[in-house]
């Protein structure tokens, strides 16, 4: 059964004033205090640098680092979410290797390009062919637009590997397993 | 009593500001984010690797755990402590890790090897050596056996939590509390008592 006596022991624990806490569980208490109190490890920083920067692409891949809805309206939030996914995964008509479709000719494949914002361009691309390599699949180098790029083709036994592989740094497998990936610099 | 008050006040301020910046989006969550990732990711990866997880795993969890704080900003009701706010997350993750991965491994479980890190690194704090040593080596053995007691003794002597913080990790009402604190107390004293004998007093 819980007492004063329990309550004074904690309060003297946590480094507060226990006037009432009796001599020998002072004593106890500071020799507690002693060996736990120099149980702070010293930090990896290089490494707690990495697992932030790894913290941050992942959620400026997920959204969760734009600018919050002025709406105070709660439940405008799924559809300002979704607005932003439509945006991110605008399927974009593209054909390089065949006729525009300018005429009867005119034949589209759609390609979803997935936009990457992230203040290092170059590490954000190792991170994501880093994954792809890791689920058996060889990226390649594309620059649509000028800027850098990824793209892969995924085959379908390998999808499933593909997608828990990029899952955490917050990039889509589309069902097609053709993967397209544009990187920015924020 | 006076200055608790006021350093518990401002501390307060600060976890209002921190929460309304993670709660703002956009740049002001980046830097929320960052501040509280230096705060208290190194601790709770050595939370995790102490409940038995490796290093690789350890850092997943840990990241989970500021992405489910991000997500779960809005929910978050400032009248409670916000530290233990945020302990409570990365526990329920440690909680749901081992009900998804080792659904026979409680949390009371502690791995050797993460009772022996629980206090690697201490002793030399001052006060009698051996007396410190012998407590260190006690308290191992506590948690070793008692591990949800001993992480939370050990917020309480490194983050000088109470009653309200503990109620809000451990997930009990403030009564639950009480006792498991007491209990805590009772079985902890039992592992210290030839400590304290050796030292003289006991």
């Amino acid at each position: 059964m819980a007492d004063d006596r329990d309550e004074a022991w904690l309060r003297a624990l946590a480094g507060r004033a226990a006037p009432d806490l009796p001599p020998e569980s002072r004593r106890e208490v500071e020799a507690l205090r002693r060996a736990i109190g120099a149980a702070r490890n010293p930090n990896d920083s290089a490494a707690d640098a990495r697992e932030l920067e790894r913290l941050l692409f992942r959620l400026r891949r997920e959204r969760l680092l734009d600018p919050a809805p002025r709406s105070s309206s709660r439940t405008w939030l799924p559809l300002a979410a979704a607005a932003a996914l439509v945006l991110a995964l605008a399927p974009m008509l593209r054909s390089p290797d065949v006729p525009r479709p300018d005429g009867a000719a005119a034949v589209g494949s759609r390609l979803e390009i997935q936009i990457v914002e992230t203040p290092d361009v170059e590490r954000a691309a190792a991170e994501i062919a880093a994954a792809l390599r890791a689920a058996g699949i060889e990226p390649h180098d594309a620059a649509p637009g000028g800027e850098r790029g990824l793209r892969a083709s995924i085959p379908p036994d390998k999808i499933e590997a593909a997608r828990q592989a990029l899952e955490k740094l917050g990039i889509t497998v589309p069902a097609d397993g053709e993967l397209r990936v544009e990187l920015r610099g924020k | 009593m006076q200055g608790e008050n006021d350093a518990g006040a401002r501390r307060a301020g600060a976890d209002d500001a921190l929460v309304a910046q993670l709660r703002g989006g956009g740049k002001g969550r980046a830097d929320a984010v960052t501040r509280l990732f230096r705060r208290y990711a190194p601790e709770f990866r050595r939370y995790f690797r102490r409940h038995g997880l490796g290093d690789a795993e350890a850092d997943d969890l840990v990241q989970e755990t500021f992405v489910k704080i991000v997500r779960a900003a809005e929910s978050y009701q400032s009248e409670g402590p916000f530290e233990a706010w945020l302990w409570a997350i990365a526990r329920n993750g440690l909680m749901s890790h081992f009900r998804g991965a080792k659904p026979t491994v409680a949390l009371d479980a502690l791995e050797p090897g993460g009772a022996e890190a629980l206090l690697a690194g201490a002793g030399g704090s001052g006060g009698d050596p051996a007396l410190v040593d012998c407590v260190r080596r006690a308290f191992a053995e506590f948690a070793h056996r008692y591990s949800e007691g001993a992480e939370a003794l050990l917020r309480v002597v490194l983050d000088g939590w109470e009653y309200e913080e503990l109620a809000v990790f451990l997930a009990r009402t403030p009564g639950a509390t009480r006792e498991f604190v007491s209990q805590c107390r009772k079985r902890l004293r039992a592992h210290l008592a030839p400590c304290l004998e050796m030292a003289g007093g006991g």
